[in-house]
C-alpha cells in the first residue's frame, strides 16, 4: 500500500514533466507524433530503472563511505552517460528489434535532466532500494504518460488554426502549461490516500 | 584532497575501459557500403521509397532487398551514383506522378452538407466522408498541397489540386495525407500495365470498354483541339485505333450516360476521327518510349493480339519479335474484314506504326514447322507468347499427317484420333492428361492406355454429374483404368527442351497444384495467351521452361471469361478486335513483370465483370443535342459500287474537324455518379495529368 500510495504520487501527483518540471527538453522535442513519443517514453523508462539502480548503489556504497557525496552530480552525470553508451551497444548486438525500436531515443537520453534528477531524488529523499525502485519506474512511467498525452493533443495541432506567432514550440509551451494546471487537480489525493492508510 | 580526485579518475578510466571492452564484445559488423549508399541518397528522409527514412533504404540497397533505384524523389541522378556505389547496374523506369481522379469541385458534384469547419481535408472526412455524395470524391480543402515538400501541387480556381509534372518527383506524401485515398502514382508504364481499380474514378463507359481507354480523357483532349494528345491517350491502351476505330461494336457506346438523355456519344468514331488525324498527319504518336532493356521476346502471330502484345513489349523497352505464319501480318483483321471497311492502306499503316515502335518480324515462320518454343527460348529469347488468337494449330495445317506439335507434349484431340492412335507403332508411356469432358476423351484414354500409358487422367472442367448426363459410362472407364479430375482446369505447362514434363491445375476449392505429366491431349485446339519462359530452374538449369501464371489468375473468378482461368482447351473469346488487344495488352504485362523480377500478383482492387460499381442512372439538368455522326458526301448502300466493294472509297468516311468537335462537346465527362450539367461552372474541369 505504501509502495502504491508512492507510485500514484510519482505519476500522477507529482509527475516529473508536469509537476516537477524536469525533462521538459524532450517534452516538446519528440511530442509532435505519437509513434515517437511512445518509443521515447519506453526507452525513457527502461534507462531510468537501470541509472537509478546504479546511482543509488554508487551512492551508498562509494561516495557516502569516501566522503564525497558533493561530486554527487559530476559522478552521477558520468555514469549515466557511460550507462546509456553501455546499453546502446548491448541492445544493438543482442536485442536488434528493441535498437532499432529505441533507435536514436537512447543518446537522447543521456542528456535528459528527468534521468539526473530522478537519480538525485531518490538520494535527497532518503529512499530505501525497494522504494528508489518503485519511485524511479513510477516517475518513468508518470513521463511516458504526460509525453504520450501531449502528443495525442500535438497531433490534432496539425489539422487546426493556430495563429502564425503561436505555431510550433509556442503553442507546444502553452498546452504543456494548461495539462500541467490540469495535473494540479490531483494535489491532494496523496493525502486522502495516506489517509485512508 | 586525492580522495575525490582518484575516485573520479577511477571512475572515468573504469567506464572508459567498460566501454572498450563493450563495444570489442558487443561488436556488430556493419557494411560500411551502407554507409556510402547513405551518403549519395538525397537525405530528405521522406519516406517515399517505402523504407523508415534514408538510412533504412542504404540497408536495403546493400542487402540487395532495393534497387539501384530505392530513391523515388532523387531520380535517375541519385540512382546512379547509388549503382556507382555498388557496383550494380541501373534499373531506369520511368518516374511516378501523383495525380487525382476526381474532376468535380464541390459546386459541381453532389453534396451530402456543407462543412464549414477546420480547412482540412483530414478534419471534414471525418464527418461521415466528406461532403461530397461521392465516397471517392476531392474534398478540395488542399491537405495534399500544404504537404507537398516540392511544392508541385497547387489549388486551381476550381478548388481541385493540380499536379506539376516537372516538380513532383514521386515521394507519395501527398498519396499518404489525403484522406480519401484518391490521389495516386501513376506513370505510363503504369497505365499501360494496369487495369481500373474498384478505388478509381471510372466511368460507364470506361469500364465497358474491354481495352480499358480513358475515354473521357481523350474525348476531352479533343475538345480542346489536343488531337495528338488523344492519339496518345488512346494508344496507352488500344494500339491499333485505326483499326478499331472503323470495325468495333463499340460496347463502351452501349453504356454511354448520355443515351439516357438523347443518343450515346460516337465514342468510337471519334477515336477514329484522332486516328485519322495522326495518318493524315504522317507523324506517328506513341505514348512512351522506356529506356532499353535488351531483353528479347518472342511473339508467336501476327494478329492483333500478337501486334499490341509486341506493340506494348516494344513500348516498355523490350526487344519483341513476331513470328507470323502467313505472309503478311494483320491475322483475321486482314483476311475477313471487307476492304470498303477497312481499306488495306488503312491497315499497313497501323501496322508499319507498330513495327517503327521497335517491334521486329519474321512472316512465313510456322511454329512447330520452322521453330519450336523451346528453339525460340535456345535462341536467346527470355519468353515466347502464344498470341495465336482465333487460329489453332489444326485449321491451318490442313492434311492428313500433319499435326500439331508448336507447344512440346500437347497434341489437339483430333490429331490424336484420326492420326496418331491410328499408327501402327504408336506408343505411349509415362502419365497422359487429357482435357476435355466427352466421349472422345474417354476414347483417347482408352487408346493411350492401349498404347501403354502408365496412367492416364481425363481432366474436366465440369462436374461428375454432368459428365455422367453426357452419357459417359464413368464408372466402366475407371474399371478400365482412367483417373477424372472433376471441376478442374489447367493453367500451365512447364517442360524440358521439346517434352512436356508437368502441368500446373487448379481445383476446385482454387487451390493451384503441380502434377507430372508427359503428354497432354487437348479437346479443343486453342493454347493461345500462353507465356513461355526459359531457364525455370535459374540459370544451371538450361533447357528447362515453363508457363507464366496468368494474368487472369483470380481466385473468385476461376470460370469468369475475362479475367477468370479459362486459359488451355477452352475456346478463346476473342469475338471483336478489342477483345483481342485486350488480351496482347496483358500478356505484355505478365511479360513485362516477369523480366523485371516481379510476382505475376493479380492487380489489386481491379475491376472484374459483374462487380456491382457505383453508377447514376438518374440524369438531370442536361439539354439534349443532337447527334451527327453521318459522313457528307457517301451514299448509303453504296455497296454495290465498284469502287466501294474493291476498297478504292471507304464505306464511311468519318468526321470532319468541326464534327469531330460538335460531337465531343456532347460528352458528359462522366465520373462515378457525377456528370457536367449544362451550364456547370467549369464545363471541361481542369487540366488532368494527361494534360
Amino acid at each position: 500500500m505504501e509502495y502504491l500510495v508512492l507510485a500514484i504520487t510519482a505519476i500522477l501527483i507529482k509527475n516529473i514533466l508536469l509537476a516537477e518540471y524536469l525533462g521538459n527538453c524532450p517534452f516538446i522535442g519528440v511530442s509532435k507524433k505519437m509513434d515517437t513519443a511512445i518509443g521515447m517514453g519506453m526507452a525513457v523508462i527502461f534507462t531510468i530503472a537501470l541509472s537509478s539502480t546504479i546511482t543509488w548503489a554508487i551512492q551508498k556504497y562509494a561516495l557516502v563511505p569516501l566522503d564525497i557525496v558533493y561530486l554527487q552530480t559530476v559522478v552521477f552525470i558520468l555514469v549515466i552517460a557511460a550507462l546509456v553508451q553501455l546499453v546502446e551497444m548491448f541492445l544493438k548486438k543482442a536485442a536488434p528489434p528493441l535498437y532499432k525500436a529505441l533507435g536514436i531515443f537512447l543518446p537522447l537520453i543521456t542528456t535528459n535532466c528527468a534521468v539526473l534528477g530522478i537519480a538525485v531524488l531518490n538520494i535527497r529523499r532518503g529512499h530505501t532500494f525497494i522504494e528508489m525502485l518503485v519511485f524511479s519506474i513510477a516517475s518513468a512511467v508518470g513521463f511516458t504518460i504526460a509525453l504520450i498525452l501531449i502528443a495525442g493533443l500535438r497531433e490534432r495541432f496539425e489539422i487546426t488554426h493556430i495563429p502564425r506567432p503561436l505555431q510550433g514550440t509556442a503553442i507546444g509551451l502553452v498546452t504543456a502549461g494548461l495539462m500541467a494546471l490540469a495535473f494540479f487537480g490531483f494535489a491532494g489525493v496523496d493525502s486522502a490516500l495516506k489517509a485512508l492508510q | 584532497m586525492f580522495t575525490p580526485t582518484l575516485f573520479l579518475l577511477g571512475l572515468g578510466f573504469g567506464a572508459a575501459i567498460m566501454l572498450v571492452v563493450a563495444s570489442k564484445v558487443f561488436y556488430v559488423w556493419e557494411d560500411p557500403k551502407i554507409q556510402e549508399v547513405e551518403e549519395s541518397l538525397l537525405g530528405a528522409n521522406c519516406g517515399g521509397c517505402g523504407y523508415p527514412g534514408c538510412s533504412a533504404a542504404a540497408a536495403a540497397v546493400v542487402a540487395g532487398k532495393a534497387g539501384a533505384n530505392v530513391c523515388v524523389a532523387g531520380g535517375s541522378e541519385i540512382a546512379l551514383k547509388v549503382a556507382a556505389v555498388m557496383g550494380i547496374e541501373v534499373e531506369v523506369s520511368e518516374p511516378e506522378i501523383a495525380y487525382s481522379s476526381c474532376r468535380y469541385n464541390l459546386e459541381d458534384a453532389d453534396t451530402k452538407y456543407v462543412y464549414s469547419g477546420v480547412p482540412d481535408c483530414r478534419a471534414a472526412a471525418a464527418y461521415g466522408g466528406g461532403p461530397k455524395e461521392c465516397p471517392i470524391g476531392c474534398i478540395g480543402l488542399g491537405t495534399c498541397y500544404r504537404s507537398c515538400p516540392f511544392g508541385a501541387i497547387s489549388m486551381s480556381e476550381y478548388g481541385l489540386p493540380v499536379f506539376d509534372r516537372d516538380r513532383c518527383r514521386g515521394c507519395g506524401i501527398c498519396v499518404e495525407v489525403c484522406p480519401k485515398d484518391i490521389i495516386y502514382l501513376s506513370s505510363t508504364t503504369a497505365r499501360m500495365t494496369g487495369d481500373f481499380r474498384t478505388d478509381e474514378c471510372t466511368t460507364p463507359c470506361q469500364r465497358a470498354c474491354p481495352t480499358g481507354v480513358d475515354i473521357p480523357g481523350y474525348v476531352r483532349q479533343i475538345t480542346m483541339g489536343n488531337f495528338e494528345e488523344a492519339v496518345r491517350i488512346v494508344k496507352e491502351r488500344c494500339p491499333l485505333p485505326l483499326i478499331v476505330g472503323r470495325i468495333c461494336p463499340a460496347p463502351c457506346e452501349m453504356d454511354c450516360r448520355r443515351a439516357l438523355v438523347d443518343r450515346s456519344v460516337g465514342i468510337n468514331t471519334l477515336k477514329r476521327f484522332v486516328a485519322d488525324h495522326e495518318m493524315k498527319s504522317g507523324k506517328r504518336i506513341h505514348p512512351l518510349r522506356a529506356a532499353g532493356t535488351g531483353k528479347r521476346v518472342a511473339v508467336i502471330g501476327g494478329g492483333a493480339q500478337g501486334l499490341t502484345t509486341a506493340y506494348y513489349l516494344a513500348c516498355l523497352g523490350h526487344e519483341p519479335t513476331i513470328y507470323e505464319s502467313t505472309g503478311r501480318l494483320g491475322g483475321i483483321v486482314r483476311y475477313v474484314i471487307p476492304p470498303a471497311r477497312l481499306p488495306e492502306k488503312v491497315l499497313d499503316w497501323e501496322i508499319q506504326g507498330i513495327l517503327d515502335a521497335g517491334v521486329k518480324a519474321e512472316t512465313e515462320k510456322t511454329a512447330g514447322r520452322d521453330f519450336t518454343i523451346a528453339s525460340l527460348l535456345g535462341e536467346g529469347f527470355r519468353a515466347v507468347a502464344l498470341a495465336t488468337g482465333g487460329l489453332d494449330g489444326r485449321s491451318i495445317m490442313p492434311g492428313g499427317g500433319e499435326v500439331f506439335r508448336a507447344v512440346p507434349g500437347v497434341f489437339l484431340l483430333v490429331d490424336f484420333l484420326s492420326v496418331i492412335s491410328k499408327r501402327d507403332d504408336f506408343r505411349t508411356g509415362g502419365t497422359v492428361y487429357i482435357f476435355g469432358g466427352g466421349t472422345s476423351a474417354v476414347e483417347a484414354a482408352r487408346a493411350c492406355l492401349r498404347g501403354g500409358a502408365r496412367q492416364t487422367v481425363i481432366i474436366s472442367p465440369s462436374g461428375r454429374q454432368e459428365m455422367i448426363d453426357r452419357g459417359i459410362d464413368l464408372d466402366g472407364a475407371e474399371r478400365e483404368g482412367m483417373r477424372f479430375l472433376f471441376s478442374t482446369v489447367i493453367c500451365g505447362l512447364s517442360g524440358r527442351d521439346e517434352s512436356l514434363s508437368g502441368l500446373r491445375l487448379i481445383r476446385e476449392d482454387c487451390t493451384a497444384e503441380d502434377v507430372p505429366a508427359d503428354m497432354l491431349i487437348l479437346s479443343t485446339g486453342r493454347v493461345s495467351d500462353l507465356v513461355f519462359a526459359g531457364s525455370a530452374g535459374g540459370n544451371d538449369d538450361p533447357g528447362s521452361w515453363k508457363t507464366l501464371d496468368s494474368y487472369r489468375m483470380n481466385p473468385d473468378n476461376r470460370y469468369d471469361d475475362i479475367f477468370g482461368l479459362k486459359e488451355l482447351g477452352v475456346l478463346n473469346d476473342n469475338l471483336a478486335v478489342v477483345r483481342s488487344i485486350a488480351r496482347g495488352r496483358r500478356i505484355a504485362r505478365s511479360i513485362h513483370l516477369y523480366l523485371g523480377g516481379k510476382e505475376q500478383d493479380p492487380p489489386v482492387n481491379q475491376i472484374r465483370k459483374g462487380m456491382k460499381i457505383l453508377n447514376t442512372k438518374d440524369i438531370r439538368g442536361v439539354e439534349p443535342a443532337r447527334r451527327n455522326l453521318s459522313s457528307p458526301g457517301i451514299p448509303a448502300g453504296s455497296y454495290s459500287d465498284p469502287d466501294v466493294l474493291f476498297g478504292e472509297t471507304e464505306i464511311d468516311a468519318g468526321l470532319t474537324e468541326e464534327m469531330a468537335l460538335n460531337e465531343a462537346g456532347r460528352c458528359l465527362d462522366c465520373g462515378l455518379i457525377c456528370y457536367r450539367k449544362s451550364g456547370s461552372s467549369d464545363p471541361r474541369g481542369p487540366k488532368d495529368h494527361t494534360s
